[in-house]
């Protein structure tokens, strides 16, 4: 019997993956494949690390999203936006206590739909469920631009603290992010 | 991978219609880097650009005199460079970059120190830098696949990972 909602979350709430990941236009066409590997770990913490086909570095932690691109020799750095709502990945971190305050929650067929309650940067995301595994993660922003993720290789061993630590490397320009 | 020579001469001219996907990397009042496709058809730009977790997400449609900017609040209609400003934290002269990623200074406006090597073109033109270099062959056309434009500490680096001529 499939693990409900809650079960999936708290399995989830820190893991590494395989990630593929495939953003389509507004009319469904393919714009861009990309594949790495993503590691999540309690504290909203998220390293979403893109090897193909550009190199790309993701890490959120509790205070800062850094973004680095060493193809643009550029990171870019924010300070963690807490009033924003939760970006997808940082979904695992939640339950769903804390996800119906800020989204409408609906069962799909192989998962679940959250519909943010108040302007976000997407108008969907979707788990998609596999048994008891978060085989996927589906988005949508909000010009119609839908992203399709899916997970394999799960690992459910704590991903090491450092995985979320950033510090840009010799020579790297650091900029301020949009 | 073999790289090319730029072409020697303009024999090389991109078609009139064309579309490419990459990374557009941006550096100025805002910064960051964002997937991109860009579709030229019949002199009007198609560009999506899409940040990390659907972060600037952003549809650019038309051309210099009219543009539409669609972000997630807003559609902004208005002269190009105004309205890229202000959506976007950085602008760009949209219509000479068919010209700029061919090699070649748009027509409208003079061009200095225009300079060619066995790897690298680079001219400045309207107060941009442009360089272009990591040239490949792509269905007989030598094309750069990495363009770097900096203006007035601005610098916007496109790097393609695909072109598709005669769309």
């Amino acid at each position: 019997e499939d693990l409900n909602l809650d079960e999936l979350l708290a399995k989830h709430q820190a893991f590494s993956a395989r990630f593929e990941q495939l953003s389509f236009d507004e009319n469904g066409e393919l714009m861009a494949e990309s594949a790495g590997t993503a590691s999540l770990a309690s504290g909203q913490r998220l390293r979403w690390e893109t090897t193909s086909p550009w190199p790309q570095l993701l890490v959120v932690n509790n205070t800062t999203v850094w973004l680095y691109d060493p193809d643009l020799e550029q990171a870019s750095y924010r300070t963690v936006d807490t009033t924003s709502p939760v970006n997808p990945a940082l979904l695992f971190n939640a339950n769903t206590d804390a996800i119906k305050a800020v989204f409408d929650i609906s069962e799909i067929e192989n998962g679940f739909r959250f519909t943010p309650l108040e302007s976000s940067q997407f108008s969907l995301i979707e788990l998609i469920q596999d048994g008891n595994l978060i085989a996927g993660l589906n988005y949508v922003d909000l010009i119609g631009q839908r992203t399709e993720v899916s997970f394999f290789q799960h690992n459910y061993s704590v991903p090491s603290d450092e995985l979320f630590e950033f510090v840009p490397p010799e020579g790297v320009e650091v900029v301020t992010g949009g | 991978c073999q790289s090319y020579a730029p072409p020697s001469s303009n024999t090389n001219v991109l078609p009139a219609n064309w579309s490419l996907s990459g990374k557009l990397g941006y550096r100025g009042s805002e910064s960051g880097s964002a997937t991109i496709t860009w579709r030229y058809a019949d002199s009007n730009h198609l560009i999506n650009l899409s940040g990390p977790f659907g972060s600037y997400a952003t549809q650019i449609a038309g051309n210099a005199s009219n543009l539409s900017i669609r972000t997630d609040e807003v559609l902004m209609t208005g002269p190009a460079e105004i309205i890229m400003l202000e959506q976007l934290g950085w602008s760009t002269p949209i219509d000479a970059w068919p010209f700029w990623l061919n090699g070649e200074a748009a027509p409208d406006k003079p061009a200095t120190n225009y300079q060619r090597t066995s790897s690298q073109v680079s001219f400045t033109q309207d107060g941009t830098h442009v360089q272009l270099d990591r040239f490949r062959v792509v269905d007989g056309y030598t094309l750069a696949h990495r363009i770097i434009c900096e203006r007035d500490g601005q610098r916007l680096t496109l790097l393609v990972s695909s072109w598709n001529l005669g769309v």
